[in-house]
Order: structure tokens, then C-alpha cells, then sequence
């Protein structure tokens, strides 16, 4: 039995939209590092727990980011950041959709945006509109954006949750939320002093561009990072 | 920092109506008790805002409206919201970039995703966003307008919030559960904010005070390293050494988009309104922040009485097409 982390009223509330809601089973698997980020990797557990518990098309995987099997697949997938910091977890990828990524507790303001990923996901459906798609169809280089977060900033939901998005249309891309206040080490490195930080990261590594603050149009999201994209192979 | 959930708003995808009774703009306060009213008044609402909640996104806790105590602020725009969809009211999660009135009284209003809808009122209550100190250096990273979103990566670090209102309190209240230290900086030895808020700061170690100087410059290669400040009685200049600024200094209204209108504003931007939230432009109502109501008392509680009278001049109006 998961610990009491979300009020019976809330459980129910939540049981009735993912029974309504879920089509298909969705697997999500968490990389927990309990040596540097104790807390919060026994939050994601329990986050796992609970979910599981409410609705069983909802599969958890936990793993040790320190196993060496588990290591080796994090690095094949490209998700150690050992140069940012030493920090492996919790990390949350969704199993279909490798791009849709939390780095950090999906929890305080991004919670809402971590249900919804769940039903997209689960339906395979995209809250796109027809403009932002087409300038996604122009971007076809593999690409991460990092959106940097704190679990009290009202404004960053909209950018995991568009970035996310955009994972799920685009194979190419990424679309990481980093909780700066987990992973302090991965936000100095990025110098981020106010959130949402946005950067777009190329196949190399590189940061393409960044910028601080929220886009809530999509459409404009998608544009800028299709024009930064176009400046660079100029 | 203690680790919390919520579901807050998860938004849903449904094909929303072309013609509307009224659209509201913005969904802050005065946005979305416009909404419950027009609602109960049983008129077919659409909200259209960018974010839910509006400023109470900025604040940590909000305790001066009646009969919620202590509660955060992005939560009270989400029990805002709720409490108008129980009536009927529906949000779009998009931006409004053109209202036009037609020939025939009605409105259209754009979105910036390209969604044209119609109504027969609008409510404008587009809020307010914090005011720039206009000082060099203030595009540095590190300068702050959104002390509940930033605080978090100010951890034992030192820091300044400048202004003497609510706001600032509030900004420095929510950087003192991160920061080493916080400085409160202020142009007087006065201060505009609540006594109330002025006692629970005095009484926080974490908070101390720089009063009579002002913001001349920020300094800093790659972020905010330093300030330059001014006596503003001796004219004297200091600096010190911060990790990062929260500008709180007022509010500028957001009132752009009815520019062209030509609906009445005063010579900051407000729009002017009469007593039931009407403006010079027929069918079209104001309330809130973005307005010059109430005797200048910017509060969530007279925002959302604002928005409850304008709903109200709505409903009359629609029904009798009067104005």
C-alpha cells in the first residue's frame, strides 16, 4: 500500500478520469538513484505505487541507476548526464515515446502535465494543431530540449507539456523537464537563474540556443526552435 | 523543500462552439468569477487566457480574501476555474491576438492558433504584469519578476527584492524559505504593504531591511553579481553584492489588445470603466487589474467583485441591448 501522497478525494477523482480516459496499457519506466537524490527517488516509487494501484494499464518499472546492466542502458540511450553533475534519477521515460522525459519528480505544478502524457500516450492522441505540426515537419535533425523547472513555477507546465507534445510527433526529438532545485549541478551548468530555462540541445551536444521564460503558443515554440536550427546550418 | 502533488487543471481537448453570449479574456480573478456570474446567469462563456490563475500565479500564499485562509495562489485560480465550469463557463488555453466589432454589434474575436470565434459581449480582464525598473543591466540573468517560480535555485544564496508594496513582502516571505539572506530595498522609509505583512517580516531573521535608496544599476558579467544603489536622501552611491534581484515595484495593465477599439484608457493604460464595469465602446466590459476600478486597491477580491459586476452588465445588456 503506497503511502498517503494524494488525499482520498483526489485518488477517487483520478481513478474516474483514468478509467474514463485510458485505451491503451502505458509503461513508464523510472531510473532511481538512491545514493545522491534519496528523497526524491523514494517519491518517484511511491508516485509509481499509487499510479499502478489506481488503474492497471499503468505499468511501472524501477530501476537502479547504479546496476551496471541498467548503467549501460542508460548510457545506450543517452541518458546519464554524469558530466552535469553526479546525479542519475529519478529520471521518467514513457517505453513507447522515448522522448517524452522527466529529469527530476514530475511533481508540484508539472503533476497535472505528467497525468496528461499518460492519457496522450495511452491514446495516442496529440494536442497539435495543424500550424505548429508543419513546422515540426521541417525539423528533422535529432534534437533535445531541455526545459528547466521548479515544482512552484505556474508558468513551466506549458513548456514541458508542449515539448513533450512534440516528442510524441517527432522521433527526433526530446523533450526533457529537469527539476532544477533536484538536479542543482545540471542547472549551474546551463546558468540557469530563472524558470522556465529553455535550450535546445543538437545530436552533438551542442546548445543551439536558450532563453528564459515561457512560450505559451506552440506554434511559436516551434518556430523558434525551427529558425535557431536554420541560423546554425547557415 | 517539501515535495507535493496536485492535479490541478488537466485541460481537455473538445470542439468548441463558434458563437458565444460572452467571451471573457484572461482568467485571473476578475476573469473567471465573471465567469461563474455570467454562468449563473445561465450565458453561454467562453474564457480565453494564456494561463489559469493570471497574477495569483505569482503570489505564494494568499490570506486577504475572505473565507480562504492561507491558500496558495496558483491553487485559488484553479479553484476559480473549477467553480465557474460548474456553471457552464469553458476555457481555451490560448492567446487572443485581434478583437473586431462587426457591423452588427457582435464581436469576433483571433487566437493565436487561428480560432475565430463570435460574441455578443466581451469582458476584458487581461490583469497586469510587473512593472520593469528600467536600470541598466536589468536584462542580466538573475533579475527576477516571479519570486514563487525562481526562489527554488536561490537556495543559500543572497538576494534583493526591491519595492515596499504587498508584492515585495510576499516575493521576500517566499526567497526566505530558499535564500541565505534576503534584502529588502526600498526607495523610503515607509512602506505601502499591509502593517501586517511589514510585522511577519521584521520577525523573519532571514529579512533585512535597505531603506531610502533605489535601484541605479545592476551589475555582473554573466548574471547579477552587484547593485548600485542611491540614498535617496543624500544622494550618496553604495553597492553590494547579490546573487540575484526580484523586482516588485508595481504593475503595468495589460491593455494592449483593445487598442484598437478605441476603447478610453487613462495615461497609464488603464482601461476606464464606470461603476458596472461598462466602457466607452458598447458590448464591451472591463474588470480587474486592467482597469481604473477600484480606488486603486489591486486585490483579488475586488478584481473578482469587479468581475461579478461586469458579468451582470453583460447579462443586461444582452438582454435588453442597452447600454
Amino acid at each position: 500500500m503506497a503511502e498517503e501522497i494524494l488525499s482520498e478525494e483526489d485518488k477517487q477523482t483520478l481513478k474516474e478520469m483514468f478509467d474514463k480516459s485510458l485505451k491503451n496499457p502505458v509503461e513508464i519506466t523510472v531510473y532511481l538513484d538512491e545514493k545522491n537524490n534519496k528523497e526524491t527517488s523514494d517519491f518517484a516509487r511511491k508516485i509509481g505505487e499509487l499510479l499502478m494501484q489506481i488503474n492497471d494499464k499503468i505499468k511501472f518499472e524501477f530501476l537502479d541507476a547504479y546496476d551496471p546492466k541498467v548503467e549501460e542502458e542508460m548510457k545506450s540511450k543517452n541518458l546519464l548526464i554524469d558530466k552535469y553533475g553526479n546525479r542519475r534519477g529519478p529520471i521518467f521515460v514513457f517505453k513507447k515515446y522515448p522522448g517524452i522525459i522527466y529529469y527530476g519528480l514530475p511533481s508540484g505544478e508539472e503533476f497535472p502535465i505528467f497525468l496528461e502524457d499518460i492519457i496522450h500516450v495511452s491514446n495516442e492522441h496529440f494536442d497539435i494543431d495543424g500550424a505548429t505540426a508543419k513546422k515540426l515537419a521541417l525539423i528533422n535533425e535529432p534534437l533535445d530540449i531541455y526545459v528547466f523547472v521548479t515544482p512552484t513555477c505556474p508558468y513551466c507546465p506549458y513548456m514541458t507539456h508542449h515539448s513533450h507534445q512534440f516528442a510524441m510527433v517527432k522521433n527526433n526529438i526530446r523533450g526533457i523537464m529537469i527539476e532544477s532545485y533536484e538536479f542543482p549541478e545540471f542547472a549551474e551548468k546551463f546558468k540557469v537563474y530563472g524558470v522556465p530555462h529553455i535550450a535546445i540541445i543538437d545530436k552533438d551536444g551542442n546548445t543551439i540556443t536558450e532563453w528564459e521564460g515561457a512560450i505559451a503558443e506552440m506554434e511559436i515554440f516551434a518556430n523558434k526552435i525551427k529558425e535557431s536550427l536554420e541560423k546554425v546550418s547557415k | 523543500m517539501p515535495i507535493s502533488l496536485s492535479l490541478g487543471n488537466i485541460s481537455t481537448t473538445e470542439n468548441l462552439d463558434k458563437e458565444w453570449d460572452v467571451i471573457i479574456v484572461g482568467g485571473g480573478p476578475a476573469g473567471y468569477s465573471a465567469a461563474l456570474y455570467c454562468g449563473r446567469y445561465r450565458l453561454k462563456t467562453l474564457i480565453i487566457t494564456k494561463d489559469i490563475g493570471g497574477t495569483l500565479n505569482d503570489a505564494d500564499i494568499v490570506d486577504d480574501y475572505p473565507g480562504l485562509e492561507n491558500i496558495k495562489g496558483s491553487e485559488m485560480g484553479k479553484i476559480f476555474k473549477k467553480h465557474a465550469e460548474k456553471y457552464g463557463a469553458k476555457t481555451l488555453l490560448e492567446s487572443v491576438v485581434r478583437i473586431e466589432k462587426l457591423p452588427d454589434g457582435n464581436f469576433k474575436v483571433l487566437t493565436n492558433l487561428g480560432k475565430e470565434f463570435i460574441a455578443k459581449a466581451i469582458i476584458i480582464a487581461t490583469g497586469s504584469q510587473r512593472r520593469k525598473l528600467g536600470v541598466p543591466g536589468e536584462n542580466l540573468k538573475g533579475v527576477s519578476y516571479c519570486a514563487e517560480c525562481d526562489a527554488p535555485i536561490f537556495k543559500d544564496k543572497i538576494v534583493g527584492v526591491v519595492g515596499g508594496g504587498n508584492s515585495a513582502f510576499h516575493d521576500a516571505q517566499v526567497l526566505a524559505q530558499h535564500a541565505k539572506e534576503v534584502y529588502i530595498i526600498h526607495r523610503r522609509d515607509e512602506f505601502r504593504a499591509d502593517p501586517v505583512e511589514v510585522e511577519e517580516a521584521k520577525k523573519n531573521q532571514k529579512i533585512k531591511f535597505i531603506l531610502n535608496k533605489v535601484v541605479k544599476e545592476i551589475k555582473g558579467t554573466e548574471k547579477v553579481e552587484e547593485v548600485v544603489l542611491q540614498d535617496t536622501k543624500t544622494g550618496e552611491i553604495s553597492s553590494m553584492k547579490l546573487d540575484g534581484l526580484f523586482v516588485a515595484i508595481g504593475l503595468v495593465p495589460l491593455s494592449e489588445i483593445v487598442k484598437s477599439l478605441n476603447v478610453n484608457m487613462d495615461e497609464s493604460g488603464h482601461i476606464i470603466v464606470d461603476q458596472c464595469g461598462k466602457t466607452n465602446v458598447v458590448g464591451l466590459l472591463a474588470a480587474g487589474d486592467v482597469t481604473t476600478q477600484i480606488c486603486n486597491l489591486r486585490q483579488v477580491v475586488t478584481s473578482a467583485a469587479q468581475g461579478a459586476v461586469a458579468a451582470y452588465s453583460a447579462f443586461l445588456y444582452i438582454k435588453t441591448k442597452k447600454w
